[in-house]
């Protein structure tokens, strides 16, 4: 079984990234290849996470929403992240969502987050370590977000995921969906969709695959 | 049999980065040593300096095609599973060597397209004399290859004053293990992305 989440940058109600992220969800489930797939959505509006102050952590440790989302990315073998851009990078959400998951990794897997999974309480958190990542944008303008995914495909290769070289970006979002949260333009959704056949191989793929365990502190205590 | 090619992104004869490439090379071989289901592997160094590739220039290949060591070159990087990359960082990027054959690899030739990057697997180090071992030019050079369609894999390592053994090893252990740490991940990944 492979396990794919999908989530956004954005908190807003009516974000043209949670809709991309939904999209991209929905084709994925209609896809007549996706078999063996777990699809997840979630809406980082819904978890409680602070801007991160090392005082706080000192204090109260990490928040439990961090701890809770943390965990529910372990649990992943594949994130697509729709990416809003904001002057240019990504948004402040995402870095510190990304950041305070960062902090939540040595601790453990609570009891919090459900039968779902194929991780068991206590077990290790690891948010992002070879997880396959799929980056995506949606952005009312013309160059649809690409220039923030730049820097996010550095960060996540960082925290050590397997970034897949494809990447989507949807320009006039506002225009882009229909009643039903679909991408309109048969064009764009042929490019979603072999965005998402990338994505899709390539966790397969590596879910099977046992990397290196120890690798990504050895690379970054060196680093 | 997963095979991996390994060049440097410099044509000095004395490259600290060719010597990079090379202690990959063979510390490659015995990587999957002991390890349970562990495929064989074969190597291959690449010197670019052995290639004659002029700076790109479209009204050249509009007129005389493709160099013949564009071809070749191109043949040796679509035959293999993986590919490890030693670049140099000059003033914070890649050098203008590696650009250059990374864009005649990017070229077609006569309508038949083999694009060498595209799929690959690859692996990006650096080596340098100062300490952070040109660590700043595998940011770009990331971008550069996922953007022609290369899985560049997450573990990289930048070796700070990079000295090596007779044999061509890395002097320092805990460098050694780095570097062997990145091929067991290149050829883990280039084994389960082998199609």
């Amino acid at each position: 079984m492979t396990n794919l989440l999908f989530i956004a940058g954005s908190s807003r109600k009516q974000s043209f990234n949670k809709q991309l992220a939904n999209a991209a969800l929905k084709t994925v489930q209609q896809s007549p290849g996706a078999t063996n797939i777990t699809t997840r959505y979630i809406d980082l509006a819904h978890f409680d996470i602070p801007l991160y102050n090392g005082d706080l952590e000192d204090e109260f440790g990490i928040p439990a929403d961090a701890l809770r989302l943390a965990a529910i990315f372990t649990m992943q073998d594949g994130i697509f992240i729709a990416s809003p851009e904001y002057n240019g990078v990504y948004s402040a959400l995402l870095k510190n969502t990304i950041d305070w998951m960062f902090r939540a990794i040595g601790h453990h897997i609570g009891d919090d987050i459900g039968d779902d999974n194929a991780y068991d309480k206590g077990d290790d958190i690891e948010p992002f370590k070879d997880k396959v990542i799929c980056l995506a944008a949606a952005s009312t303008l013309d160059g649809g977000g690409a220039r923030g995914l730049i820097q996010l495909r550095t960060l996540m290769g960082y925290m050590h995921s397997h970034v897949i070289p494809n990447q989507f970006t949807l320009g006039n979002a506002d225009q882009a969906f229909n009643a039903n949260g679909n991408i309109t333009d048969q064009t764009k959704q042929a490019c979603l969709e072999q965005v998402l056949g990338q994505f899709v191989a390539t966790t397969t793929a590596l879910s099977g695959s046992e990397l290196d365990q120890n690798l990504a502190q050895t690379t970054l205590a060196y680093l | 049999m997963i095979k991996l090619v390994f060049f440097a992104g410099s044509s000095r004869s004395d490259s600290l980065n060719k010597r990079l490439a090379k202690a990959a090379a063979t510390a490659a071989k015995s990587a999957t040593r002991g390890v349970p289901n562990g495929p064989e592997v074969e190597t291959t160094f690449i010197d670019l300096a052995d290639f004659d590739i002029p700076m790109f220039n479209g009204d050249l290949e509009h007129e005389l095609g493709k160099p013949v060591d564009v071809v070749k070159l191109k043949a040796m990087l679509a035959d293999c599973d993986g590919i490890f990359i030693a670049s140099p960082e000059y003033n914070g990027a890649y050098t203008g060597l590696l650009k250059n054959t990374v864009d005649w690899m990017s070229r077609n030739i006569g309508g038949q397209e083999i694009t060498p990057f595209k799929d690959a697997t690859i692996a990006i180090c650096s080596a340098s004399p100062g300490p952070r071992g040109g660590l700043a030019s595998l940011s770009p050079l990331r971008l550069l290859l996922s953007h022609i369609g290369s899985m560049v894999i997450p573990s990289q390592a930048a070796f700070g004053g990079a000295t090596f053994n007779d044999d061509g090893s890395l002097k320092d252990e805990k460098q050694q293990k780095l570097l062997d740490a990145v091929l067991t991940n290149l050829i883990k990944t280039a084994k389960a992305l082998k199609s």
